[in-house]
């Protein structure tokens, strides 16, 4: 996975905090390509999803100079949602894009059936971006097998007889495996910040 | 803990085992006999399962870890997905393309593409997937490029692939690919390639790790041979590195492929402005950080390559892309030497050279580079008949070069350890903005060009770094002053100074500047708050060019008694609290455990210390080599020894030790008793070889010496070099002091002197007139002296045998 470092230090440029700028950094590696995924959904190009990301995640830097610590509220979900504003505002008009106006874009994202689904897509888009990351991390920490057990029954949907198979190893082996994995998962996507839903 | 199996029946599962087992941070699946229960046991699988997520979250993992069809569409990556999905979407892309094929009517092909039947897959790249393919019309296997479908729909792709094979095409190079046609409007663009029987260089590395000597010159050669084909045609490749290097099976030919990513220098519309492309292990800096690339980018690949080789692994390593790029910007790697510590010097100077994080400091082009690593592959197949590229050597005088490798005279021990010396002292520019950058490393002998040089341009002063003088009392600096230079030692600690050992210089240096009838001034060193902090004794030196040359020169002899004293005044140096060992390289600062466990093995000798940093020198060097300061200097923090372990390393001076043994050993040189001289008639006979020479005040590069012999007979001295042999007849006459040496060649008998301890003959001859020399030193355009020195290798006095390589 390639990070962008140009363009991650250009972010990153406008964040003080060195807790919110680790907070930040993570928020670009999730955001990125779902930003990137929901472009190209639209039928966006590559080149042109590329700069979509890169252009709302300046964006939302920018913005993050308007942030004002507050009891109770965190960076993070902040962040979030000041997110999920920008993104909405750039998937779904082509016109060039605003400065973000948090109200205005809560508002609208409340208000229309298109909204709410851009918004349910957006969430499922996070997820899915927390779990990849996630998994790739799980991935590194454990031996080639124990992942194989995992990918094979779980994402490929092979039965676990199947797996033990072509893996050579117990049945036994193959659920210790692929629970182990999955509690793994949940943990890191949790840490990653994930919604438990 | 580990009971047996048989204590956990089906009727009384262990829940909660199976709950700690999940919970472990331990994924070695240590629990072996629980294991071997799941295996038997539904119920225990089903718990462990419901207590490992509930439904949903199995569900979700199953759903969310699927590749979609956008995690491969990027030219760059950046989703986790390609982290995990990797294997599954590579056989994505290779099923979408099969599915594209026209079927064909031979049952065993996999489908037909516009004329070609494809009988395989070879794999799966960035653009698309490569078959193998049979060209009915020529009859012959080729390689098809293929588009991957999702990316031939997205015009900019479409573009990019046109543009790939346009380039590559045009490339005409038995070390590039050749691309036979190309073929863009079908609904699956391809192109069509030779198909090259063999793995890549990246499938060798794998297999058998850092590659021979000869392996690794050819290789690179052909490398840079093929890049300098594209970059002629304005091309870059922009991802070198092992992978896309293939080596043909049973021929020694190397091919570079995949000029996926090669893009013209001046066709910037479509790759977009920042976004990275490239594997990173093997990108450059300017790739890295997203700057715009010229061809000196693929150098830096290159380069990056060949570390590789000499090493088996590549430079730069991290965990995450990310991390690979920024140590590539930021951090040098681990010095070659310290992984293949039997890679030659001048092979890592050129990897160094090509990896140079500042593009400007790398080779001109990939054509120097060929002919360089050419040069260096003749060399090391045939070293007697090719010499080392002389790029390679320092650029001062060679004598070799010269061809004025006549016979010399030399240096012994005592000279050896001068240069030793000599060798170490460190000019700094001192440039008051980038002061690391401008480090400049001379030995003495070439003090004098340096000082003129340093006056024609207005340099800032130049830091003349010395051994031993104590904390703060470090150099002596050099300073352009109107007409001349001045010369400053700096004397600190005033209170008790003339009670410290360092004063010695002072006293030499006050005493030499008055027999030159040269006036020293001192002048008091402020602190801040007005005190004294030090003294400066400055001297000033004017007049032209040749007079201040001669006149530092004489001085700096003086002050440090370089040819007086067997044993050097500043046999170590003391080197500033940061250094680089060389150009574009990391000092080597290692841990206590690691600094002492290289004193024990007994390859280092102690060099010196400075501020808080004790160094330590290769032993083969110190004894051998006027040393240049090269990354073999290890250092560690001082402080971290204890007292044991400091007086252990302060008291191996080998230096000291083989130059009062060889002292012991022999006749003290200034007896001119008859004994010695009959013995010298008899210990000069024999093999010698040429470890130190210098030539009107200019010191040779050892590359140049290396493959000197010197077959000293009765009456003869015959030099042979590269199958030439230079032959003079020699008198000796040890009782003058210095011992005498004549030496004549052409009827012409040139005077001059040796000394002979033991296995070091050195000898210094005077070239261009009658007057004898008086000391082992050589001097620029006055006497034009030439000094060897020479270490015996064997004793046999076989003057026509031919001269052996040393290991």
């Amino acid at each position: 996975m390639t990070e962008f470092p140009n363009t991650k230090s250009l972010l990153i440029a406008n964040i003080q905090s060195p807790e919110n700028r680790e907070a930040w950094a993570e928020f670009v590696q999730i955001y990125r390509p779902v930003i990137y995924r929901m472009a190209r959904r639209r039928g966006m190009q590559d080149a042109d999803a590329q700069d979509l990301s890169q252009d709302v995640l300046m964006r939302i830097s920018k913005s993050i100079e308007t942030w004002v610590p507050q009891e109770g509220v965190r960076f993070r979900h902040w962040l979030r949602k000041v997110a999920s504003n920008a993104i909405f505002t750039a998937v779904t008009k082509s016109k060039p894009l605003g400065i973000v106006n948090d109200s205005a874009a809560e508002q609208i994202l409340a208000e229309t059936p298109e909204t709410s689904a851009v918004a349910s897509e957006l969430q499922d888009e996070c997820l899915r971006e927390q779990y990849l990351r996630a998994a790739a991390i799980v991935k590194q920490d454990v031996s080639p097998a124990t992942w194989a057990a995992f990918e094979q029954t779980v994402i490929q949907g092979h039965s676990c007889e199947d797996a033990a198979e072509s893996l050579g190893k117990s049945l036994g082996t193959i659920y210790a495996a692929r629970s182990r994995i999955l509690k793994r998962l949940q943990i890191e996507v949790q840490r990653l910040g994930g919604d438990t839903r | 803990m580990n009971s047996p199996e048989h204590e956990l029946p089906s009727a009384g599962c262990d829940l909660q085992r199976v709950q700690n087992f999940l919970n472990s941070d331990h994924y070695h699946l240590e629990d072996t006999d629980l294991i071997a229960h799941l295996d038997r046991c539904p119920e225990c699988r089903k718990y462990l399962e419901a207590q490992a997520g509930d439904p949903l979250r199995w569900q979700q993992a199953q759903d969310l870890l699927q590749t979609n069809e956008f995690d491969h569409a990027s030219s760059v990556e950046y989703s986790a997905a390609t982290c995990c999905g990797m294997d599954a979407s590579q056989t994505f892309a290779v099923k979408d393309v099969l599915d594209l094929l026209v079927p064909s009517e031979f049952p065993n092909h996999l489908g037909r593409l516009g004329t070609y039947e494809v009988t395989g897959v070879v794999g799966v790249g960035g653009m698309g997937v490569v078959l193998k393919a049979i060209d009915p019309s020529l009859d012959r296997v080729v390689a098809l490029k293929v588009m991957s479908p999702r990316l031939a729909n997205n015009e900019n792709a479409r573009k990019r692939f046109a543009r790939e094979a346009k380039a590559a095409a045009a490339v005409l190079h038995p070390n590039v690919i050749p691309i036979h046609s190309v073929s863009s409007g079908s609904t699956l663009p391809f192109l069509v390639m030779s198909y090259i029987r063999g793995g890549s260089l990246q499938k060798r590395l794998d297999q058998e790790g850092a590659l021979p000597l000869v392996e690794i010159l050819r290789i690179g050669s052909q490398i840079a041979a093929g890049l300098a084909a594209a970059h002629e045609q304005g091309l870059i490749h922009r991802d070198i590195k092992p992978e896309n290097i293939l080596l043909e099976e049973g021929v020694e030919r190397v091919t570079i492929t995949d000029f996926g990513l090669a893009r013209s220098v001046d066709d910037n519309t479509i790759t977009q402005l920042g976004s990275i492309a490239g594997t990173p292990q093997y990108m450059s800096p300017e790739q890295a950080s997203g700057e715009q690339l010229d061809q000196q980018s693929d150098l830096f690949s290159l380069g990056s390559l060949l570390y590789a080789l000499c090493t088996g692994r590549p430079p730069y390593r991290d965990d995450t892309s990310y991390g690979v790029m920024r140590k590539i910007i930021d951090e040098a790697p681990t010095p070659i030497q310290k992984l293949s510590p039997e890679t030659p010097i001048w092979l890592i100077s050129i990897v160094e050279q090509l990896m140079a994080k500042k593009k400007e400091d790398r080779f001109a082009s990939a054509k120097e580079v060929h002919t360089l690593l050419d040069a260096c592959l003749s060399h090391v197949q045939q070293p007697l008949s090719n010499p080392i590229p002389s790029k390679l050597l320092s650029k001062q005088t060679s004598i070799a070069k010269k061809n004025r490798m006549k016979i010399i005279a030399g240096i012994g021990l005592a000279m050896v350890v001068m240069l030793l010396g000599i060798g170490q002292l460190r000019f700094n520019y001192l440039n008051s903005k980038t002061m690391e950058d401008h480090h400049v490393f001379k030995p003495l002998s070439e003090l004098d060009g340096y000082i003129e040089s340093m006056m024609n341009s207005k340099y800032e002063p130049i830091f003349l770094t010395l051994a031993g003088l104590g904390k703060d009392e470090n150099y002596l600096s050099i300073f352009p002053t109107d007409g001349g230079v001045t010369i400053r030692y700096s004397a600190y600690d005033t209170s008790d100074y003339l009670n410290k050992p360092q004063a010695k210089y002072l006293t030499r240096l006050t005493a030499a500047a008055n027999s030159m009838s040269l006036p020293v001034l001192e002048r008091n060193d402020l602190k801040s708050d007005g005190t004294v902090k030090g003294i400066n004794y400055e001297l000033r030196i004017v007049g032209n060019p040749e007079t201040i040359a001669s006149s530092t020169k004489k001085l700096l002899t003086e002050i440090f008694q370089i040819n007086q004293s067997a044993i050097c005044g500043f046999r170590y140096l003391n080197m500033p609290g940061k250094y680089s060992t060389s150009k574009g390289q990391e000092p080597r600062k290692l841990s206590k455990e690691e600094f002492m466990h290289e004193f024990d093995s007994e390859k280092y000798v102690y060099m010196g210390e400075q501020e808080t940093n004790i160094f330590l020198i290769p032993r083969d060097l110190a004894l051998e080599m006027p040393v240049t300061l090269d990354s073999k200097i290890l250092y560690t923090d001082v402080r971290k020894l204890n007292s044991e372990e400091l007086k252990r390393i302060r008291s191996s001076m080998c230096l000291v030790q083989e130059s009062s043994s060889n002292q012991e050993k022999n006749v003290p040189d200034d007896s001119p008793a008859t004994p010695t001289a009959h013995s010298d008639d008899s210990n000069i006979l024999g093999t010698w070889r040429v470890i130190f020479s210098e030539d009107s005040g200019r010191a040779a590069p050892l590359e140049a010496l290396q493959d000197i012999r010197f077959v000293i007979t009765k009456d003869k001295m015959i030099m042979e070099s590269k199958g030439r042999k230079q032959e003079s007849t020699y008198k000796l006459n040890p009782s003058t002091w210095p011992k005498s040496i004549d030496l004549t060649e052409d009827g012409r008998t040139k005077p001059g002197i040796y000394d002979l301890q033991g296995d070091t003959l050195r000898i210094c001859t005077s070239e261009t007139t009658d007057t004898r020399p008086s000391a082992f030193i050589s001097q620029p355009d006055s006497v034009n002296d030439l000094v060897i020195t020479m270490k015996r290798i064997s004793s046999e006095k076989l003057p026509t045998e031919p001269t052996t390589q040393v290991d």
